[in-house]
């Protein structure tokens, strides 16, 4: 139908119940919703997608135990979609950073 | 017919319990369990490719490894730790050392070889138009021998290779209702003797006949069945 | 101050919550994104795979009787006419429930399922009891699963031993004519194309 499904034949198969997809919080299905409305607009396709989570869930993987956060999906899969961003050239990481840096400074009271 | 062999085959088999049933459960109860799922479409591109061939690995896990606790993806994992075995991956000792366990504890050890399949225990092989996307479907230009209505007896063989008829249906009369589309022959695919298609036949039993007088009312089984399973059960009275 | 107001103050800027807001608002601000197409995806992600397709078919088939009669004909070029394609469906026969008869379907060989139309398997399903008993004493597993049926109904049990899949089609609930397409959907439960449910209004 979209060729997510693609994902669901790896190891990069997102939580599910009942079949259906499980968020947990409103930012995963914002990740979500990013992811496929860039492959949507064709600047990278499921496929590549699926090799970037593997990838991000295999960097978790090989963290030592001591530095190693619990299993978060979503986690790997936000640091996926960055890389994919990065590497398409779409944004800089640095536009990121500061950005995100901005959000959590924001003062006190900021109606978002 | 060496049924210790057949573990898989369990329809009509007793003395399982309550279906296990939780209405809105999980898809993957553990982690491993996705990995499982993930790293299968990996190992299976370099081993198993074949329509059947898969399935026959999971068919020759003893039943200690087949039933085994870790349920279903469980049995993917020993199946898949056979296939990396016998396409010379992963040797089964050398997967028992990298895991610091003892040699002898994986499946690899207790699973029984891929059968030898007699190819003249298979109907013929023959030509058919390639398709243009990735199925097992096949276009073949005789019409199936059988027609809805007709009363049949699958008789199968009896050789151990992999298989899609069901014991429980073996040498009872049903009675044919459908014609589905002709597809390879997974008794052959599976072991790489060609792909021998067969039309489809679904094929309605009744409870009765299979289980006896004491079974359920009403109960009619329908099983899909390759055309070469199935006999007339007039040419066989 | 207080904390707790600000849902990202204080929170860690690398925190995957705030990194996805950032790159959500970049990628709308630099126009590679739009964000109106992104909620109307979540909308259709979170309930368009899994049982949703299997459950909008038998929604429509209850409105539509035309459709209704070509899914049970030919499954296969009703579902090509609604887009509908992905993995393990190569034949889909579509089975109705009626009064009298009720269907339920089982692979006893392995575990083989309609994903492209229902998701991904239930552990139940796949399990030596189901597979093992179904088709022996249907009528009793049913019950113990929560579904009595009487006497009289014809139960055909549909084992999936060939690359065809099947997809029951359960009768529509009394007291449901007022309904569209989606609220019809929503009491299509996956077990019900199975057949070890009915459809029911909640």
């Amino acid at each position: 139908m979209s060729g997510v499904e693609i994902l669901d034949g790896s190891l990069a198969a997102p939580p599910r119940t009942n079949g259906e997809l499980l968020f947990e919080a409103p930012w995963q299905s914002r990740a979500f919703g990013v992811a496929a409305d860039l492959v949507e607009s064709d600047c990278f396709s499921w496929s590549e997608f699926r090799g970037s989570l593997i990838d991000a869930i295999q960097t978790w993987e090989n963290l030592e135990t001591h530095n190693q956060p619990p299993w978060d999906y979503y986690t790997c899969w936000v640091a996926a979609l960055e890389q994919l961003v990065f590497r398409k050239v779409l944004l800089k990481p640095a536009e990121v950073d500061l950005r995100s840096r901005e959000y959590v400074d924001r003062p006190h009271g900021h109606d978002h | 017919m060496n049924s210790a062999h057949r573990v898989h085959d369990i329809g009509g088999v007793e003395g399982w319990g309550a279906v296990p049933y939780e209405p809105d459960e999980e898809v993957f109860h553990y982690d491993w369990e996705r990995r499982v799922f993930g790293l299968m479409f990996q190992v299976l591109s370099e081993t198993a490719k074949r329509p059947g061939e898969f399935r026959h690995a999971l068919e020759r896990l003893s039943p200690e490894d087949y039933f085994c606790s870790d349920g279903y993806y469980g049995r993917w994992r020993a199946a898949m730790e056979v296939l990396l075995d016998e396409y010379g991956h992963v040797a089964k000792d050398e997967l028992d050392d990298l895991l610091g366990v003892e040699r002898g504890t994986g499946p690899g050890h207790r699973v029984a070889g891929v059968a030898e399949v007699d190819p003249q225990n298979l109907p013929p092989d023959r030509l058919t138009p390639k398709p243009n996307h990735r199925t097992v479907r096949r276009e073949l230009e005789e019409a199936s021998q059988f027609e809805v209505g007709d009363r049949v007896i699958a008789v199968g063989n009896n050789g151990m290779g992999h298989t899609r008829l069901p014991e429980y249906v073996r040498n009872i009369p049903g009675t044919v209702v459908k014609l589905h589309p002709a597809e390879v022959l997974p008794d052959s695919t599976a072991h790489n003797l060609g792909e021998r298609p067969q039309h489809v036949v679904c094929v309605a039993y009744r409870a009765k006949d299979l289980w006896g007088q004491d079974a359920e009312e009403d109960v009619v089984i329908n099983v899909d069945l390759y055309e070469n399973y199935l006999a007339m059960e007039t040419e066989l009275s | 101050m207080n904390k707790q107001d600000d849902h990202h103050h204080g929170v860690d800027p690398n925190s995957p919550e705030v990194r996805t807001e950032a790159l959500e608002d970049l990628l709308v601000e630099k126009g590679l994104i739009d964000r109106g197409r992104v909620d109307a995806l979540i909308e259709r992600f979170e309930h368009d795979l899994g049982p949703m397709i299997g459950a909008r078919l038998v929604a429509k088939s209850w409105l539509e009787p035309q459709f209704r009669k070509s899914l049970l004909e030919n499954a296969d070029r009703a579902l090509e006419e609604e887009n509908i394609k992905g993995a393990e469906i190569e034949h889909v026969e579509v089975k109705a429930n009626e009064p009298g008869v009720h269907n339920v379907v089982v692979c006893t060989l392995c575990s083989c399922y309609p994903w492209a139309l229902l998701g991904l398997p239930p552990s139940w399903y796949k399990s030596p009891e189901y597979r093992s008993r179904v088709v022996r004493e249907p009528r009793k597993v049913l019950q113990e699963m929560g579904l009595s049926l009487d006497a009289e109904t014809e139960i055909r049990v549909w084992d999936s031993s060939s690359e065809t899949r099947f997809l029951v089609l359960p009768e529509r609930p009394e007291g449901t004519e007022q309904l569209g397409l989606e609220e019809l959907a929503q009491l299509v439960t996956r077990d019900s194309m199975i057949g070890v449910a009915k459809a029911k209004v909640s």
